[in-house]
C-alpha cells in the first residue's frame, strides 16, 4: 500500500485524458464554437443566428465563417444579415486575458433582408434583454399607432349610443362643482372671520361717542384721549382694509381657477366629440390624419427596428468604468451575474479595431459594388476611448443606378450617450406598402428612402423619408365586394398619382418617443373627401354633437351659473364690505377733524401705531 | 434507478476499497469541488488533475462529483447571493480588479457571482468536508464494513466487470 503524496503512475492516465480532450477539441472544437456563436448571438439578438461553417485556425489565429445568417427579429420569414465568408484575424496575446481584440474583420457577400428558406425560430426568452426590448418597442408601437383610415359611408351609421361615464365633460364638470363649493366655502370661512360686522359697530359706537362730546369741554386730556381713541378705530379698520386685500387676493385666484375650470369644461366637451365621432367612425378628412393613418403603420416599423438596435447597443455596450453587472453564461446551472472590472489603459473585453466588408443591394448582383468600413466596435467604449463609427458608399450604373452612402457613429465613451447614423440609398426598389384598413396597395418602385436617427443623452430625434415617381397604386386582388362611394373617391385620387413622397419623424425620449407622419397625397384625399362627403359629414358631426350636448347640457348650464354665483358673491360681499369700511374711516376721519381742530393749539402726543 | 444502484454500488465499493479513510475523505472532499461549483472553468480543470495525480481515492471523487451535483444545483440561489455580495464589495473591489487582470486568472470566472460564491462555500467547507468524511469511513469499517464484507450481493458485486475498472484507479 502506497500512502505517499502522489500517484505517479496515474501521469499517463491524465497524459491520455488530456490527448483524448485534445483529439476531441480538434474533432468537435470548431462545432462547439459553431454553436456557442448560434446560441450567444441567437440570445443577444433575440434572433435566430445560424452559421453553415467555421474554422478556427490556430497557426494564423484567425476564426473562418461561413454562410452566416443573421434572422430579422420583427419577420421571421427574413434575414436581416446574410453573409457569405467572415475572417477574423484575432491577436493572440491578449486571449491570455481572456480578451478578444480582432485586428481585422473582412466580410464578403453581405446581403440584406433576404428571404429565409424556412421561418426562423424565436429566441427572445422572457427574461431576456431582447424580450424587454421587444416588450418596450410593442408598447410604443401601440401608443404611436394612428386610428386607421375608415372609409364607411357614413349612410350605414345607423345610431350613437354614449356611456356618460365616457365623457371627459361630466368628469371635469364633476371637479369643477366640488372646486366652486370649496372657493365659496372657504370665503365664506374667511370673510367671517374678520369679524367686519363687530368692527363695524364698535367703530359706529365710536363715531357716536365722539360726536356727542363737545371739544371745549373736553379739556387737554380728554381731547388727547378722544383723539387716540379715533386713531386707534382709523387703525383697526386699516387692519381690516389689509386683511380683506389679502382675502381677495386669494378669492380672485379661486375666481380664476373657476374660470379656466369652465374653460376646461370647453375642452373636453370638444374632447367628447371627438370621441362621439370616433364613434360613429366618420372619415378622418383632416390632412395630417390621413398621412398617419395611411403610413403610419410602415412609419413605426422603421423606427420600432431603430430603437430597438439603438437600445440594445445602450444594454449591451454601457458607458463608463463602473463594474457592471450582467447575465451570466447560458447554462444548465443557475447564470448569476458576470461582473467587469475594467481598468483604465487596458484592452477592452472584446474590441473590432477594423472590419472591411463588401456587400450588394437589391437586385445588384455584384458582390464588391458596395463597401464599408466599421471600426472600433468594443464592448467597453470608455476602455477604448474612441466611437465606434461605420460609413458605406457605393454605386452600380444602368437604367436604375443604384447608390448607397450610410455612416454613422456610437459614442459611448463617456456617460452622456451619443450615436448617430445616416443613410441614403437612392435608385433601390422600395418595398410595397399596402394600406392599413383600405383594399389598396402601392408599389412605389425604384426611389429614394432616406432616414437619420440620432440619440443625444436619452433624447432621440429621427426622420425617415421616401420618395419615388414610379409609384403603382393597386386595388386588393382579394376584395371581397366592389368599393363603396368613398373608397371610389380615395381610388379616383389615386390612380393618377405616381409621385409619393412620406416624411415620418419621430422626436422626444428614447422610451417613449412621439412620432409625427404625412405624405405628398394627404392634402388631395382630405380635398376629395371633404367634397364628396361635405353635408353628409356636416350632419353626422351636428349628429355627434347632439349626442354628447344631450347627456351634458343640463349638468354644464347649473355649474356655469353656480360659477358665475360664486363669483357674483364674492365681488358683491367683497365690495360691500370696503365700502362700509372707507365710510366707517371717513366718518373717524371727520371726527379727528372737529377734536383736533381746538386741540391743534397744543402740542399733542405722538401716538405709536398700534 | 440504475443510476441510483450504480451510485450504491460506487459507494459500497469505495468504503470497501483498500484507501485510507484519509484517502478516500481528500478525494470526496475534491470530487464535491467539481459538482457544487460550475463544471466549466480553470480551476475544475486543475481540481480534475489534482484528483487524477494525488494519491487519494479516484472511485471516491467520482462519486463526490456525482452526489454533490444536485446539491450545487439546489446551493446556486445562495452561491449566487454570496457571489454577488463578495464582487460588488466596494472593499474588495480592488483585489478583483488586479485579478481579472492576471493572465489566465479570468478562465476561472470568478467575475460570475454563482462560481465564485460556490467555489467559496466549497474551500470554506472542503476542509470540515475532509474530516467528516473520514470519520464516517473509520466508523463504517470498524461497524458495518465486515458484516457487508461478507455479504452474498457484496462478493457478486466485487466480481463484476465494473469493479475490475473501478480497481484501476484505486489508491495505490
Amino acid at each position: 500500500m502506497n500512502h505517499g503524496l502522489f500517484r505517479w503512475k496515474a501521469i499517463s492516465a491524465l497524459g491520455a485524458t488530456l490527448l483524448v480532450l485534445a483529439v476531441l477539441w480538434a474533432v468537435f472544437g470548431d462545432w462547439l464554437v459553431k454553436r456557442s456563436i448560434e446560441q450567444v448571438g441567437s440570445e443577444v439578438l433575440g434572433a435566430e443566428v445560424d452559421v453553415a461553417s467555421l474554422h478556427i485556425n490556430a497557426t494564423r489565429t484567425a476564426v473562418e465563417i461561413g454562410g452566416l445568417q443573421v434572422a430579422n427579429p420583427f419577420d421571421a420569414t427574413q434575414n436581416l444579415i446574410e453573409a457569405k465568408t467572415i475572417i477574423f484575424r484575432v491577436e493572440p496575446l491578449p486571449l491570455l486575458d481572456k480578451k478578444v481584440i480582432v485586428d481585422r474583420m473582412t466580410l464578403g457577400g453581405l446581403r440584406f433582408m433576404t428571404t429565409r428558406r424556412r421561418p426562423a425560430r424565436s429566441y427572445a426568452a422572457k427574461s431576456s434583454i431582447a424580450s424587454r426590448l421587444r416588450t418596450e418597442g410593442d408598447a410604443w408601437v401601440q401608443a404611436a399607432k394612428a386610428p386607421l383610415l375608415s372609409l364607411t359611408p357614413i349612410d350605414t351609421i345607423k345610431s350613437l349610443v354614449l356611456e356618460p361615464s365616457n365623457l371627459a365633460t361630466l368628469k371635469a364638470v364633476s371637479r369643477l362643482t366640488a372646486r366652486a363649493d370649496s372657493v365659496k366655502g372657504a370665503f365664506q370661512q374667511n370673510i367671517g372671520a374678520l369679524r367686519l360686522q363687530a368692527l363695524s359697530d364698535s367703530t359706529q359706537a365710536l363715531t357716536k361717542r365722539l360726536a356727542a362730546t363737545k371739544p371745549g369741554a373736553l379739556g387737554l386730556a380728554g381731547a388727547a384721549q378722544s383723539l387716540q381713541d379715533a386713531r386707534a378705530g382709523i387703525d383697526r379698520i386699516t387692519q381690516a382694509k389689509q386683511r380683506i386685500a389679502g382675502l381677495e387676493r386669494d378669492a380672485r385666484a379661486g375666481v380664476a381657477l373657476l374660470a379656466a375650470g369652465v374653460q376646461s369644461v370647453d375642452s373636453a366637451r370638444l374632447v367628447d366629440y371627438d370621441f362621439a365621432k370616433g364613434l360613429l367612425k366618420l372619415p378622418k378628412v383632416e390632412a395630417p390624419k390621413i398621412g398617419a393613418a395611411l403610413f403610419g403603420p410602415v412609419s413605426i416599423a422603421r423606427f420600432e427596428q431603430a430603437i430597438y438596435w439603438a437600445r440594445m447597443a445602450e444594454e449591451y455596450v454601457p458607458p463608463g468604468l463602473k463594474p457592471a453587472p450582467s447575465p451570466g453564461p447560458v447554462r444548465q446551472r443557475l447564470a448569476g451575474r458576470t461582473y467587469r472590472f475594467a481598468r483604465e489603459h487596458t484592452d477592452p473585453d472584446f474590441l473590432l479595431r477594423l472590419g472591411e466588408l463588401s456587400f450588394s443591394l437589391g437586385g445588384d448582383t455584384a458582390t464588391s459594388a458596395f463597401a464599408a468600413t466599421v471600426t472600433g466596435v468594443t464592448t467597453q467604449p470608455a476602455l477604448y476611448g474612441r466611437p465606434a463609427t461605420f460609413k458605406a458608399t457605393g454605386e452600380t450604373t444602368g437604367r436604375h443606378a443604384l447608390s448607397a452612402q450610410v455612416g454613422g457613429l456610437l459614442d459611448h465613451t463617456k456617460a452622456a450617450i451619443h450615436d448617430s447614423v445616416h443613410a441614403r440609398l437612392a435608385g433601390i426598389e422600395l418595398p410595397r406598402i399596402g394600406l392599413p384598413g383600405l383594399p389598396f396597395a402601392v408599389a412605389p418602385g425604384h426611389g429614394t428612402s432616406e432616414m437619420t436617427v440620432e440619440i443625444d443623452r436619452g433624447q432621440l430625434t429621427g426622420r425617415w423619408t421616401m420618395r419615388t415617381t414610379e409609384a403603382a397604386w393597386a386595388l386588393d386582388s382579394a376584395m371581397a365586394k366592389p368599393l363603396n362611394t368613398l373608397e371610389g373617391a380615395v381610388w379616383a385620387v389615386l390612380q393618377g398619382l405616381t409621385a409619393l413622397d412620406v416624411t415620418a419623424e419621430v422626436s422626444g425620449s428614447l422610451r417613449s418617443p412621439r412620432l409625427a407622419v404625412r405624405s405628398s397625397i394627404d392634402q388631395a384625399i382630405a380635398e376629395r373627401l371633404r367634397a364628396v362627403l361635405g353635408e353628409q359629414l356636416a350632419k353626422a358631426e351636428s349628429k355627434a354633437r347632439a349626442a354628447v350636448d344631450k347627456l351634458v347640457a343640463d349638468k354644464v348650464e347649473p355649474l356655469t351659473r353656480q360659477v358665475a354665483g360664486v363669483t357674483s358673491l364674492i365681488d358683491a360681499q367683497l365690495g360691500g364690505s370696503k365700502t362700509q369700511l372707507d365710510q366707517l374711516q371717513q366718518q373717524l376721519q371727520t371726527e379727528i377733524k372737529r377734536l383736533a381742530g381746538p386741540a391743534s393749539r397744543f402740542t399733542l402726543p405722538k401716538l405709536k401705531p398700534q | 434507478m440504475l443510476a441510483l444502484l450504480k451510485l450504491l454500488q460506487s459507494l459500497v465499493k469505495t468504503l470497501h476499497s483498500d484507501g485510507t479513510p484519509g484517502q478516500i475523505a481528500a478525494g470526496m472532499a475534491l470530487g464535491a469541488a467539481l459538482g457544487l461549483t460550475p463544471l466549466v472553468s480553470l480551476q475544475n480543470f486543475a481540481i480534475f488533475c489534482l484528483i487524477f495525480l494525488l494519491n487519494v481515492s479516484f472511485g471516491a471523487a467520482l462519486l463526490a462529483w456525482a452526489l454533490a451535483t444536485p446539491v450545487g444545483f439546489l446551493i446556486d440561489p445562495l452561491a449566487d447571493r454570496m457571489g454577488r455580495a463578495l464582487l460588488e464589495s466596494p472593499a474588495l473591489a480592488p483585489l478583483w480588479t488586479t485579478v481579472a487582470h492576471l493572465p489566465i486568472v479570468p478562465y476561472t470566472n470568478f467575475n460570475n457571482s454563482v462560481t465564485l460564491g460556490s467555489f467559496v462555500m466549497w474551500a470554506v467547507l472542503g476542509v470540515p468536508m475532509y474530516f467528516g468524511f473520514r470519520y464516517f469511513v473509520v466508523r463504517y469499517r470498524a461497524t458495518l464494513g465486515e458484516t457487508i464484507r461478507q455479504s452474498r450481493w457484496y462478493q457478486a458485486l466485487a466480481a463484476s466487470q465494473l469493479y475490475n475498472v473501478y480497481r484501476w484507479f484505486r489508491p495505490e
